[in-house]
């Protein structure tokens, strides 16, 4: 307790008020963006003209009803979910094993494919789009519904990811518990089924949100991709929209409805995103 | 027949040299055989990377030896897969399913068996009833204690009834009370089952305990395997002799002399008349006259002289300065110091009564019992006989 | 000779073996493999080989035509280009130290023990949860909107604060605003991810060094200069933030081609080129300029902070 006191006492200094500054100024710096859109997204017509006033005049929730309402906007919603969870789906079938299998298999050469799974991150994404847009836009693979198209290029996208994740929660269970259920004669079928996948399910769940994200949010390749179709996943709906018409309060209802989401689904799984985020950062 | 026999069984590891980034070999296990009968209880005993924990995994099937067989039952089963060889496991680390409550985590191997139902769930309560689990049936793995998290592990490769069961270091989680007693729950379970148990720990006493014949591992070969008093009492080498035993054997390097047909142990801190010695042992020392020789002697089996009753004879005596005294209990050890620089040790260890009065810093005078004085060849470390 | 030569089939034959036994026994493993590998291995491959194919042939009049390094000069010859690659160069150096600082700022701010570190630290996070998109609207329409704007109407004392201008800016028809509006804007979405990366550093440096300073009367300004930056791991961690940073900056589309259109950075330049000039093959040589500078620069980085840290282990 007299620790605690000495300290408080001790802590009015120069660095302290730096410190407490540059807390709050930091905080300023991302949350006032974040109220500018929420004000926006609830403001009347009438608050959109300059002078732009700090609280809207009569603030409603009109835009949203007219987002709900639109046709457009519930499509594009849905486009971009289904195409969120067929990419959750497609990667996690395809990544989760090859997890399994690095985190298991201490085979010579393994860093290679390693170091081609990590390769894919480093090209930008401005210059992969194009030869995967030329790919896609080939005789037979043109062929393909444009949904499937944004399907693939974005379990490209998120491989790496579900690999690397799942790969440390993989790493993560005991082998000792795979060895067990081999000895009481468990197929390895049975022990990958009913053992590790059981025990991994939260790990798994974690990287299936974070992909679901990633897909949630891609711009590049839909919008490469879509370019000229129709019906669009969220982000490219929210693209044409500034283009054609900027009202700002609807296109902030909008953008609202995209990220909500997103930030819920962030706070849940911060610790994956952690993981994501300093991942190669060792490399 | 044995039930499990190994020979000249090789474990090589392919690994890394962080240094120069080249692959290295790294036998883990050189060249062992071991014979192991049906129903023995054996432990391998070791520090640990000393190779005993890979015995166990190859006998297990969950590695491949690099060369040498195994035998279980008389058949060739060195790339048997585990779940075609007839054992039960109890990992370290339980590797209990934390998914599964108790009772599912015992009934593992019985589901896979295709043992039916009613069949699967009486055996269930009875091995749960057998270890005092029956309120923690239908628990998770995480919400018992650790004891009882071991106890469900033994049950577990116990259900599905193997001929073999692997243990490793299955006690060394626990703390020093449930040891004990998990112990003589272990010796009791040998008795009633009569399977062949191995029994890999590093503890000398678990192994010595309850083992009915005990393997001393290093550096990926059998030191000695034998019985534990043949082993305590019979060290093969300076390891073993070194292994076992708490405190630890006194070693002092020094010569046989043979002064006028009296044939002495010398070194810079004692000389010793050996006549006292059986003659067939005295024989074998005579040839290795003016030639270095490692003299082993447990703390156990020296005493102070002066509280000796029956008289001895003069060259078994030798004085000594006592540094510190550690007492325990019902005894204490005194330590010395050994002033010559080429010994194994320089702590020289005696325990004692402790109802023996002496006082550190005291020059006291010991005496030894010669029947318990182990002599070991200086060059290649083993027992003379 | 012949000795060597039997020697070697009779290594050959086990090695052949040996591969053998390897499928045979991997064959689960490299079932669950084979799937998810070779789809990022095929399109690992097909990007690299047709971006090269694409930029050394004609995509325009005789399609498919090889023409050598004809798109490459052509682009590297026209002025868009070096407009754009000024800009570019210029976004990368300014942008790169802001990063650093800001996700340093933000990771000491974070590093110290304090109620409620995890809820600020949770805050620090919501710039990666924004979509980039959503981040480009909001500082370019709402923001930065010209006219009006809450920044245009706070400046013209339309707020609290008195007068300081009198016409409204229109930060767009400035290449400085509107490049340095777009490097706010992702530098802002970036800095958790520069925070993590530098933060997992700061904790990295073992506490009994810092306690050790503390007991040597250093206070928490020399602690961080004397014993956090020399530290190793600190180093690493910046370097990464550098490398991996850097990167990103480099392959800046998104928030340039929202806020700042009419100053176009290579990653906007290729865009252009694919959708209005539509010009696959000059796009893709472009993008290959683009990859080979990104190679060079991660090098020289990787170079200098190389030497930096082997300076500090000899000091």
């Amino acid at each position: 307790m007299k620790n605690l006191f000495t300290k408080n006492v001790r802590s009015i200094n120069g660095t302290n008020f730096l410190w407490l500054v540059s807390l709050v100024s930091v905080l300023l710096i991302i949350i006032i963006p974040l109220i500018v859109l929420f004000k926006f997204s609830i403001s009347d017509n009438s608050s959109l003209f300059p002078p732009v006033p700090l609280w809207p005049h009569n603030p409603d929730f009109s835009q949203y009803k007219e987002l709900l309402g639109s046709k457009d906007f519930i499509m594009a919603a849905f486009y971009s979910l289904e195409i969120a969870l067929l990419t959750v789906l497609l990667s996690l079938i395809t990544g989760a094993p090859v997890a399994y299998v690095l985190s298991r298999l201490k085979i010579p050469g393994i860093s290679i494919i390693i170091f081609f799974i990590l390769a894919i991150r480093f090209f930008p994404g401005i210059c992969s789009v194009i030869p995967v847009v030329e790919f896609f836009s080939n005789p037979i693979f043109n062929l393909l519904p444009v949904l499937i198209k944004v399907v693939l290029a974005h379990t490209l996208l998120s491989l790496p990811y579900v690999i690397f994740m799942c790969q440390g929660v993989f790493d993560a269970i005991p082998v000792e518990l795979e060895e067990q259920a081999l000895i009481l004669k468990a197929r390895r079928f049975y022990t990958f089924i009913h053992v590790v996948i059981p025990i991994a399910r939260t790990g798994i769940a974690a990287a299936a949100i974070y992909v679901f994200l990633l897909s949630w949010n891609e711009f590049i390749f839909s919008y490469f991709l879509m370019f000229q179709s129709t019906t669009v996943t969220l982000p490219v709906y929210l693209f044409k929209k500034i283009v054609w018409t900027p009202q700002l309060n609807y296109l902030a209802a909008i953008s609202v409805c995209l990220s909500v989401p997103v930030i819920l689904f962030t706070f849940i799984i911060q610790k994956q995103i952690i993981m994501g985020a300093t991942e190669g950062s060792s490399k | 027949m044995p039930e499990v026999k190994l020979e000249n069984l090789v474990k090589v590891y392919k690994e890394i040299d962080k240094d120069t980034g080249k692959i290295r070999h790294n036998a883990v296990i050189d060249n062992l055989d071991m014979d192991i009968n049906d129903g023995e209880f054996i432990t391998l005993v070791g520090e640990s990377g000393c190779g005993k924990s890979t015995v166990l995994r190859l006998i297990a099937g969950l590695d491949e030896p690099t060369s040498g067989n195994i035998y279980i039952d008389g058949k060739l089963s060195n790339s048997l897969s585990p779940k075609d060889r007839d054992i039960g496991m109890v990992f370290q680390s339980y590797a209990l399913f934390p998914h599964m409550t108790v009772e599912a985590n015992i009934g593992f191997g019985l589901k896979i068996k295709r043992v039916p139902d009613k069949e699967k769930k009486e055996k269930i309560s009875r091995i749960l009833s057998g270890l005092r689990l029956e309120n923690e049936a239908v628990k998770m793995p995480s919400m018992i204690s650790g004891g009882q998290r071991q106890r469900v592990a033994v049950g577990r490769a116990m259900a599905t009834e193997p001929d073999i069961l692997l243990m490793d270091e299955p006690l060394s989680n626990l703390d020093a009370r449930l040891r004990s007693d998990m112990r003589t729950e272990f010796k009791h379970l040998h008795k009633d089952q009569q399977n062949t148990i191995i029994y890999v720990t590093h503890d000398q006493v678990e192994a010595m305990t309850l083992g009915d014949r005990m393997a001393i591992m290093n550096k990926g070969i059998i030191e000695q395997f034998g019985t534990s008093d043949e082993i305590y009492f019979h060290p093969a080498n300076i390891f073993v002799a070194g292994f076992i035993g708490e405190p630890r054997m006194n070693f002092i390097s020094g010569e046989i002399i043979n002064e006028k047909g009296v044939v002495y142990f010398s070194s810079a801190n004692l000389k010793l008349g050996l006549s006292d010695l059986p003659e067939k042992k005295l024989a074998q020392l005579n040839d290795f006259n003016k030639k270095k020789v490692i003299m082993g002697v447990r703390p156990q089996d020296i005493y102070l002289y002066d509280h000796r009753k029956v008289s001895l004879f003069r060259q078994n005596r030798f004085k000594m300065k006592i540094d510190v005294i550690l007492p325990l209990g019902p005894r204490k050890i005194i330590v010395s110091r050994l002033d010559s620089p080429d010994e194994v040790d320089m702590n020289f260890h005696v325990e004692l009564d402790n109802d023996i009065i002496c006082r550190e810093d005291e020059l006291v005078e010991f005496g030894m019992d010669l029947n318990y004085v182990h002599f070991f060849d200086f060059e290649d470390k083993k027992a003379i006989v | 000779m012949n000795i060597y030569k039997t020697d070697l089939i009779k290594k050959l034959g086990t090695n052949l073996f040996l591969i053998r036994l390897f499928f045979v026994k991997h064959i689960f493993a490299l079932c669950l493999i084979l799937p998810g590998v070779s789809y990022i291995l095929f399109f690992t491959i097909l990007i690299c080989f047709s971006l090269i194919n694409l930029s050394l042939s004609d995509q325009v009049n005789n399609i498919g035509q090889f023409t050598c390094l004809a798109n490459y000069s052509a682009i590297i010859m026209s002025p868009e280009f070096r407009e754009s690659l000024i800009r570019t160069i210029a976004f990368v150096s300014i942008g790169i130290p802001l990063q650093l600082f800001a996700g340093l700022v933000c990771a000491l701010i974070v590093n110290r023990e304090f109620s409620g570190r995890g809820i600020v630290r949770s805050l620090f996070l919501i710039p990666i949860a924004i979509p980039s998109l959503v981040t480009a609207i909001i500082v370019s329409k709402m923001l930065f909107q010209f006219p009006g704007g809450h920044i245009n109407d706070l400046l013209m004392g339309n707020y609290f604060l008195p007068a300081i201008i009198s016409e409204p800016v229109n930060w767009y028809n400035s290449q400085f605003f509107s490049l340095g509006l777009a490097l706010c804007a992702k530098i802002w979405r970036d800095m958790p991810i520069s925070m993590l990366i530098l933060l997992a550093g700061l904790q990295s440096v073992p506490k009994d060094h810092l306690e050790a300073a503390k007991t040597m009367g250093a206070g928490s300004i020399r602690t961080f200069f004397y014993i956090i930056v020399p530290h190793p791991n600190f180093i690493v961690a910046i370097s990464a933030v550098l490398v991996l940073r850097s990167i990103e900056i480099w392959k800046a589309f998104l928030f340039p081609y929202v806020i700042a259109p009419t100053y176009q950075v290579l990653g906007v330049l290729i865009e252009y080129l694919y959708h209005e000039a539509r010009d696959p093959g000059q796009t893709s040589a472009l993008a290959v300029i683009l990859m080979a500078l990104i190679l060079i620069a991660k090098v020289l980085i990787g170079f200098i902070t190389g030497r930096v840290e082997r300076y500090l282990i000899k000091v």
